[in-house]
């Protein structure tokens, strides 16, 4: 049973994890070696026009006040606007959160759908055949680096074979042709709701290399994780018991080690999958792929504040909340977690 | 530039790059930046790391709370933004790399110095110590650090391959040691542009190399959890 203070507690300390993480964020975006006043004003601009700018974004006052202010704007939902394009930050992020979020939740779809049964073959397995052959894939698959796995995926899928296109998320003349409805900002989903298939197969081919690519470290770290796992569990007396009971191979696996075996893994995947909503920066860019990584790094180089924090914002709040939907169903499951 | 892109050969046994450079010799030179960039990241960070945990975890109360409290901004912080932001605070190059990774890598570390100090702060030998008159910092030193090393080393180990993964990654977008440094990622980086022509190993070797390398360090690390397993 889920206890009210233990709730509370955790709600607490998710607040304050997301308030130190933007404060850790705004102290070190103004201590960027740079003058974003002077960058917006231009190279040749007067000394008097930059100090125009920099009352006018408020950056001449002290940093408690302009962070303050910024928490301010924050309460009554405002992400600001780009210091460089002045467009609104939660605009830009309806266009590129998507774009990611597809991506991602593609791959570790993908991760998930693949390494839990295998990771649980294997464990049942332990020492056969299939153990070792998916034992070797998953640590190849975890050490490999993943821009050079887009680079081999390229070069294989588009160079040599040329069944897949390049890079992008959708092509030029089938956006000119077929023009795709905005709706959710997940092509898939959007191409599939107005009935636009030419897009939504088109969109389908941009997507798999780079949704492969994503997936081949949360699959690596997947199946070993629940191989471990279902390893250890099989090896409890809770199992022997389940065997001496006379019970099916299929009921103890179902239901006396699967629940036990699988609540790591899907800790571990939640974790995986906040880090990779800015850690796909990689693929973005060796795909051209128009996301929230490629956003804030170009945000980074460019020193423009408001953009870099609302993305650390948005990637801790998933943090914060996978976590805490993990504890939750851990406690929901397992009854001795609360104290 | 007359040895500019030449495949591997009897002369230049991996090649050589788009500056006629021997893919071979710059490979060698990589290793050098990658392994001591590795090796300077998890120390540090394992010193950090055992010293917040021992601390912590020793001290208990609002200092504990403190302490995990911190690590859990710096866990919740997206680790590749983190690691960006800060290369770029600290003015890029191979120092700030270093520094950089120490900030996102030290808190796993305490995290697990601090659980294994936890669970054996209240074990009979560890108050017999304090019941003898063994300083905290005695306690610390001689009886909850040792105790506390067998996983440490295996993540220590484990990490060192993913380290060079993530420098690696930084450097690919042109934030770690600066030209005409010999590094993995920066090769990788420089060479991708041939891939598609066919003169895969420009980008290719080295990636192979970090693959490779990270592999050695996971094998190892397994290795040595086996072993600190079979023990007991």
């Amino acid at each position: 049973m889920i206890r009210a203070d233990h709730l509370l507690r955790r709600a607490a300390t998710s607040l304050i994890v997301v308030f130190g993480v933007l404060t850790l964020t705004f102290v070190l975006t103004r201590v960027l070696p740079s003058d974003p006043a002077q960058l917006i004003a231009g190279q040749r601009a007067r000394p008097e026009q930059v100090a125009a700018i920099r009352s006018q974004l408020g950056l001449n006052r002290p940093l408690p006040e302009q962070f303050a202010r910024y928490l301010g704007s924050l309460a009554r939902g405002d992400l600001g606007r780009s210091f460089v394009t002045k467009r609104s930050v939660a605009e830009d992020l309806g266009i590129f959160l998507p774009a990611t979020l597809e991506l991602v939740l593609c791959g570790f779809a993908l991760a998930l759908v693949v390494g839990i049964p295998a990771g649980i073959l294997a464990g049942v397995n332990e020492r056969g055949a299939f153990d070792r052959v998916t034992g070797v894939a998953a640590i190849l698959g975890a050490a490999a680096p993943v821009f050079a796995l887009a680079l081999l995926a390229q070069h294989v899928f588009f160079n040599q074979l040329h069944w897949l296109p390049l890079n992008g998320r959708l092509s030029a003349e089938v956006s000119l042709a077929h023009p795709v409805t905005f709706v959710t900002g997940f092509l898939l989903v959007d191409t599939a709701l107005t009935g636009n298939w030419v897009a939504w197969r088109d969109a389908l081919g941009h997507l798999i290399l780079p949704a492969l690519v994503v997936a081949v470290y949360p699959l690596a770290i997947v199946l070993r994780m629940m191989r471990n796992s279902m390893v250890d569990v099989l090896h409890q007396p809770h199992i022997t018991v389940a065997r001496a009971k006379g019970l099916s191979e299929r009921a103890i696996l179902l239901h006396h080690a699967l629940p036990n075996a699988i609540l790591p893994v899907l800790t571990i995947a939640g974790l995986m999958f906040a880090y990779a909503i800015t850690g796909t920066l990689l693929v973005e860019l060796l795909f051209r792929w128009p996301g929230v990584g490629k956003y804030v790094a170009d945000a980074i180089v460019a020193k423009d504040f408001p953009p870099i924090l609302a993305v650390t914002l948005v990637s801790t709040v998933i943090f914060v909340g996978v976590t805490f939907l993990m504890d939750l169903l851990r406690v929901t499951l397992d009854p001795r977690v609360t104290r | 530039m007359v040895h500019k892109l030449l495949p591997p050969s009897s002369v230049h046994l991996l090649g050589t790059d788009e500056m006629g450079r021997d893919v071979l010799a710059r490979l060698l030179y990589g290793a050098r930046t990658s392994l001591a960039l590795a090796v300077l990241v998890v120390g540090s960070s394992v010193v950090v790391g055992i010293a917040v945990g021992l601390a912590a975890g020793y001290t208990g109360g609002w200092a504990d709370e403190t302490a995990m409290r911190t690590t859990d901004v710096f866990l919740a912080f997206p680790p590749l933004l983190l690691a960006i932001l800060l290369v770029t605070v600290l003015g890029g190059g191979f120092a700030s790399t270093v520094l950089a990774l120490t900030v996102v890598w030290w808190p796993v570390y305490a995290v697990l110095v601090r659980g294994q100090v936890v669970s054996l702060r209240s074990r009979p030998f560890v108050e017999a110590a304090r019941a003898t008159g063994v300083p905290p910092l005695g306690i610390m030193r001689r009886h909850l650090l040792p105790n506390a090393l067998g996983p440490l080393l295996v993540q220590a180990t484990v990490d060192l391959g993913v380290v060079i993964l993530a420098a690696a990654g930084l450097s690919f977008i042109g934030l770690g040691p600066q030209p005409p440094t010999a590094d993995w990622g920066m090769m990788i980086a420089s060479g991708r542009q041939y891939v598609l022509g066919g003169r895969w190993w420009v980008a290719g070797v080295p990636s192979l190399a970090i693959m490779l390398t990270a592999l050695a360090f996971a094998v190892l690390g397994d290795g040595l959890r086996d072993a600190s397993n079979r023990g007991r």
